[in-house]
This record gives structure tokens, C-alpha cells and sequence, in this order.
């Protein structure tokens, strides 16, 4: 091994304490990072499937206008489904395609009473598009028949039960007010809170003619064939409709669901935070380390220069320890990281013991599961590498630039 | 052509707004091979000059050349190169590298010159140069593990290893017993008769001057004494460990 590397090593070791707190504090950040990144992107991953699997699919069909207007969930302009869903089936990259009328409404249970998301589907078709009927507690509601399944969240607060029978206020197209008796078949308990909190899911045709809207869906919901583009099939699928003479708009469910994509958006940002708050421990540590090392060191310095060492060699050295200090920093923080990550992938960390009820944001409940990005790893590394070199410059020149002369003298 | 020459050299420092002049207008040359002492009171300027002679600092006024480079011309990184291949230093607190063993302390210098392109010492001279100093068998001690006048020596060692020009040597025996600094005084007697090395200490020990064949006098800043001796007035080496 060089002289100078030896020299570097057993410098760090001379301070092993000190050296393994540097390090240390560099490590536990490179692992935060990795923890914090796996939980974000475990979280961000697991929104976007709970958000496709249980609400939205990939793309969503409307009758134009409707669109700017969705928020209040209005009943027109509404979709003619008969016609449409074979069409749009029938496009290429559409692996399903499942109808829904959705609507406002006041769920009544005994002297309780709640806002809710009426959801008229049509249980085979929708569950060829997305998973609620594989959360079903119960059955799900037959076609024409006056029944409901409700989320879990939702039963539990109301008390309500399969077999219970509840009344639903909204009212139809016209504006008149309509009241629907509903016996209760099944409880929906998905990963997605939005879902079990606040949708109460008729058959389509029973909602639809309650709605005076018969034969017609709000929107019309499309999972795409696996590796698809969705802006690609959605373009494709809007000349389709427009081809067969069908009026429509077609979204992905990124412009769907705009806030979402905000919100990962600042989770990009707050991951940026991280890794600057991460530089900010690893450049404390590391040039603290540095400088009470050339404080120490200062005869040693001085001792070397007057051996013919050139600033630039003295600075070289002090950068040595200080990268060697960043690899002990980064192997430890890999080895603790992957460890620890591990465990979020296989076990993943239930977030309902932090939030409980509480809507954050994203469409998420109970275990989240940590997520393997090598490029975290390698950004970590790189940023705890690249900044115990910095971190160490300005000490390191500062020590090289002493006067040999003052430093020697006894 | 003295090895070292000084020609109206003054070095003053300054302490806040007051100025110290350390040597005030030193002549002095000093042949290759001389074995020689600066004496004089404390604050006489003795390690200032030594550190003129050493590259370790430049003069305020005046011309210091080494081997006939004139030494105020050069930029820091000249300097240490000069350093590193043309000058050793003995110090009073010997100064060794505290993680590195005996061995690695010489060889350090070696490393130095070898990064130059120069030096072409191997691994077993450096062993027979310990050996030389009487350090065989402590090579791979580190400096903590040696006495004092062993440490001396292998400083005596990491100086002469690269073969320079000239050893400058500050206060060497300040730390030692007499016993100790006597032997190491015959060793660099001998390393001066043996290689032809050139030494230059500064000292206030009346037994370095006992072994100098020139004594160079400073106060205050001059020189005010220059005494040549002849060999035989200087005890002779009787051993080198």
C-alpha cells in the first residue's frame, strides 16, 4: 500500500472515536436517505396502484364538458354506454373497459346521515377493470336489484352491517330529489381509503334509472395493455370515438388527478431536502473533523512541508482521510441501508399507527412497502463521498498554508 | 562556490503593528562538507537563519542562495521541491511522523524524492541506514516506542537518506541527556566524515559547539563571531551508536 494511503488510514485510526462519530453521522444519514426514499417512493408507488385499481383505471372517457365540471360530479353530459364500451374495447392497447355513473348523495342510517360518492357500476365488467370486487366483504349488488355494498370506513363509523338496509338522498338529471332504499350485500375494505371511507357502489342500471339517466354513464374507466403509453392510447382511443361518430374526451389519469401528481411532485422536492440536509450533516462533521485534525496535527504539518511536501500533497493527504472517512461513511450507510430496507420491502411499515383516519394526501392505508431504487444508493454514496472531499478542502488548505516555520518552532 | 550564501540578509516579523528584526544584515557563506554551529542568546536570530538557509522562510532583505540558486526568486512549490531533495532537518523535538514506524519515517522522505522522479534508495538501505544510526532490530517501532536519542536518530536518518546537500539541525540535542546527545553528536560526526555531508545546527549546548569545527556567533541579529577550528580540536567520533 502507497505511504501516503497507510499514512491516511492510520490517521483515521489514531482518532478512532472521533473518525467513527464522523463517519457515523455520515452514515446514518446516507441511511435516512435510503429509509426516507424507499418509504416515499414505496408510498408514491403504492398511491398511483390504489388510485388506478380503485378509482380512476388508466385513462377516463367523459362526454366533453364534463370534465371541468367533474368536481361537483355532475349527471350530464353523460356517455352513452351501450354504444360506447364496445368501441372502445375495441381499440388496440385496451386491455378492459368498464362503465360508471357516478353522483353525489346523502347516505341515511337510522339518525345518521353522510355525505357520499354514489358509484353505479356494472360488477362484471368492473371487475374485469378494477379490483373492488376482490375487497368485497359480502356480495356485490345484483343488476337491477336495490342493493349496495358500502366501503368498510364508512359502515363502521354509521355502525352498518350487511343485510342492514339504508336510504341514499340525491337527486336526477331533472334536479328532482330522489331517495333510494338500499339493502346493504357487502362491505368494500380496500388499500384505498378514498374508497372505503365515502363510496357507496349500486348496480348501474338501478342507479341509472333512479337518476333518470338510463342507459348512460358519467365515465367510462380503461386499463391499459401492460408497457402501453397512456397518452399514446389515449390519443388513439379519442380518434377511435371520434372515427365511429361517438363525441368524447379521453384522460389520463395523470390530468385526472392532478393534485396527486402535485403532491409526488413535492415529494421530489422534499426528497432534494433530504439529501441537502444529509450534505449539511456529512459538511459539519467532516470539516470539524478536519480542522481539529490539522489543529492537532499542526508540528506534523509543519514537519512534512519542511520534508519538501508541497501544500498541494498536504492537501491531497488531508483529502484522503477525508474520502476514506466518506467510504467508511458510505459502506456503513450501504450496509445498514440495504439491511434496513429490506425489511420495508418484505415487511414494509404500517403508517396507520402515524395517521390512523387521517387523509394526507395520498390514497393509502394501513402497510406501506419500502421500494429497492439503486439510484439512491448511488446518488447517497456519491453525495457522501462529494462532500467529505469538499467538506475537507478548505480545512485541509487552511493546514497546508500554515507557516512551516511557526509550526515547527518547540 | 559556498554552498550557502547570505548577503545582507535581514528578516524582521511583525507582532501587530510592531516590527521584531531577527537578523539584521547577516554576510555569511558556508562551504559544502563544514560541520558547523550558530550560536548566540536566545532571540539571537539563530533558527531564524537556519529556517532562511531551510527554505522554511524568506528574507525580508537580502540574498540567500543555496548551490548558487538564489532562493527569494522561487514560488512555495520550488521551495519544497529544494526541500525535498536538497535539505534534511534535525529537530530539537525530533519531530517524527507519530503513526509511521522507524522504517516508515525514513522511507517517507524517500517517498517525497521518489514523487520527483529522483531518489533510488530501496527498501534494505533504508534497514542499513537505521542500522548505521543504531537502530537495528527497532526498525518497525513506532516513535512512541523509542527512547529519545533513538528517535533522534531516526531523524538523524529520514534527514540523511535522500543524500542532501546540507542537514540543518536545530537545538538536536536540547531533549537529550548527555549521554544521549554526546552519541548522537559523534554520529553526526561521523555521517559528516563518511558522506561528506554538510551540518549546520543552531545550539546553545557548549558540547555541540565541543564538536564544531566552525562556530558562527549571533546577537542580535549579527554575526559577531566566526571561529574556525581545526579538525583535531573537535573531539574525534569514537562511535556511531
Amino acid at each position: 500500500m502507497p505511504l501516503l494511503i497507510r499514512l491516511a488510514v492510520r490517521n483515521l485510526w489514531r482518532n478512532r472515536r472521533r473518525t467513527i462519530l464522523t463517519f457515523g453521522a455520515v452514515a446514518l444519514g446516507i441511511v435516512y436517505l435510503i429509509l426516507v426514499d424507499s418509504l416515499l417512493r414505496g408510498l408514491t408507488q403504492s398511491s398511483i396502484d390504489n388510485l388506478l385499481d380503485f378509482e380512476s383505471g388508466d385513462l377516463q372517457i367523459h362526454a366533453p364538458g364534463y370534465f371541468d365540471e367533474r368536481e361537483d360530479l355532475p349527471l350530464e353530459p353523460a356517455l352513452p354506454v351501450d354504444r360506447l364500451i364496445n368501441e372502445v374495447r375495441a381499440v388496440a392497447g385496451v386491455r378492459a373497459a368498464a362503465p360508471r355513473l357516478v353522483a353525489p348523495a346523502r347516505l341515511h342510517a337510522g339518525w345518521e346521515e353522510f355525505p357520499v360518492v354514489l358509484v353505479g357500476i356494472e360488477p362484471e365488467l368492473d371487475s374485469g377493470t378494477l379490483r373492488i370486487m376482490d375487497y368485497v366483504e359480502g356480495r356485490a349488488p345484483e343488476n337491477g336489484a336495490a342493493e349496495a355494498m358500502i366501503g368498510a370506513s364508512l359502515a363502521e363509523l354509521l355502525e352498518i352491517g350487511t343485510g342492514d338496509w339504508v336510504v341514499l338522498t340525491t337527486r336526477t338529471r331533472d334536479g328532482a330529489i330522489q331517495a333510494l332504499d338500499v339493502r346493504v350485500t357487502g362491505l368494500v375494505r380496500t388499500p384505498n381509503p378514498n374508497v372505503n371511507r365515502n363510496h357507496v357502489y349500486l348496480p348501474l342500471n338501478t342507479l341509472g334509472e333512479s337518476l333518470a339517466v338510463p342507459g348512460e354513464a358519467t365515465v367510462i374507466v380503461v386499463r391499459a395493455g401492460a408497457g402501453e403509453s397512456l397518452k399514446e392510447l389515449a390519443r388513439r382511443v379519442g380518434e377511435h370515438l371520434a372515427a365511429a361518430g361517438t363525441a368524447a374526451d379521453v384522460y389520463t389519469w395523470e390530468q385526472s388527478n392532478a393534485e396527486l401528481v402535485a403532491l409526488i411532485r413535492t415529494e421530489t422536492v422534499s426528497d432534494g431536502l433530504v439529501i441537502a440536509i444529509i450534505l449539511a450533516i456529512s459538511l459539519v462533521g467532516i470539516a470539524n473533523t478536519t480542522l481539529l485534525s490539522a489543529l492537532e496535527r499542526r508540528r506534523e504539518i509543519g514537519t512534512m512541508k519542511a520534508l519538501g511536501m508541497r501544500e498541494g500533497e498536504i492537501v491531497g493527504l488531508f483529502l484522503l482521510e477525508a474520502v476514506a472517512t466518506g467510504l467508511l461513511a458510505v459502506g456503513t450507510g450501504f450496509a445498514v441501508g440495504a439491511a434496513a430496507n429490506a425489511y420495508l420491502v418484505a415487511v414494509g411499515m404500517d403508517i396507520s399507527a402515524f395517521f390512523g383516519d387521517l387523509d394526507v394526501g395520498y390514497p393509502v392505508t394501513g402497510v406501506v412497502y419500502g421500494v429497492w431504487h439503486p439510484q439512491t444508493f448511488v446518488l447517497a454514496g456519491a453525495a457522501g463521498l462529494v462532500t467529505c472531499a469538499l467538506a475537507a478542502y478548505l480545512p485541509a488548505r487552511r493546514a497546508a498554508r500554515q507557516d512551516a516555520a511557526a509550526t515547527l518552532r518547540p | 562556490m559556498a554552498l550557502v550564501e547570505l548577503e545582507g540578509v535581514s528578516k524582521t516579523y511583525r507582532q501587530g503593528k510592531l516590527e521584531v528584526p531577527a537578523l539584521r544584515g547577516v554576510d555569511l557563506e558556508i562551504e559544502a562538507g563544514e560541520f558547523t554551529a550558530i550560536v548566540g542568546p536566545s532571540g539571537s536570530g539563530k533558527t531564524t537563519l537556519l529556517n532562511l538557509i531551510g527554505c522554511l522562510d524568506v528574507p525580508t532583505a537580502g540574498i540567500v542562495r543555496l548551490a548558487g540558486r538564489e532562493l527569494s526568486r522561487l514560488d512555495r512549490n520550488a521551495l519544497a521541491d529544494i526541500r525535498r531533495e536538497k535539505i534534511g532537518f534535525i529537530f530539537q523535538s525530533f519531530n517524527l511522523i507519530p503513526v509511521l514506524t522507524a522504517k516508515e519515517n525514513v522511507e517517507f522522505a524517500l517517498a517525497l524524492l521518489r514523487r520527483n522522479g529522483a531518489g533510488q534508495v530501496h527498501g534494505e538501505q533504508v534497514t542499513e541506514l537505521l542500522a548505521e544510526v543504531g537502530l537495528a532490530g527497532l526498525e518497525n517501532r513506532r516513535p512512541g516506542e523509542l527512547s529519545g536519542g533513538q528517535q533522534q536518530r531516526v531523524a538523524i536518518a529520514r534527514a540523511l537518506v535522500k543524500a542532501p546537500a546540507i542537514v540543518l539541525a536545530d537545538e538536536p540535542t536540547a531533549n537529550l541527556d548527555s549521554e544521549n546527545g554526546r552519541a548522537i553528536l559523534e554520529l553526526m560526526r561521523a555521517m559528516n566524515e563518511r558522506r561528506g555531508t554538510t551540518f549546520v545546527f543552531s545550539t546553545h549546548d557548549p558540547m555541540v559547539m565541543e564538536y564544531s569545527r566552525r562556530i558562527v556567533t549571533l546577537q542580535d541579529g549579527r554575526v559577531v563571531a566566526d571561529e574556525r577550528r581545526e579538525p583535531d580540536a573537535a573531539p574525534h567520533p569514537a562511535r556511531c551508536s
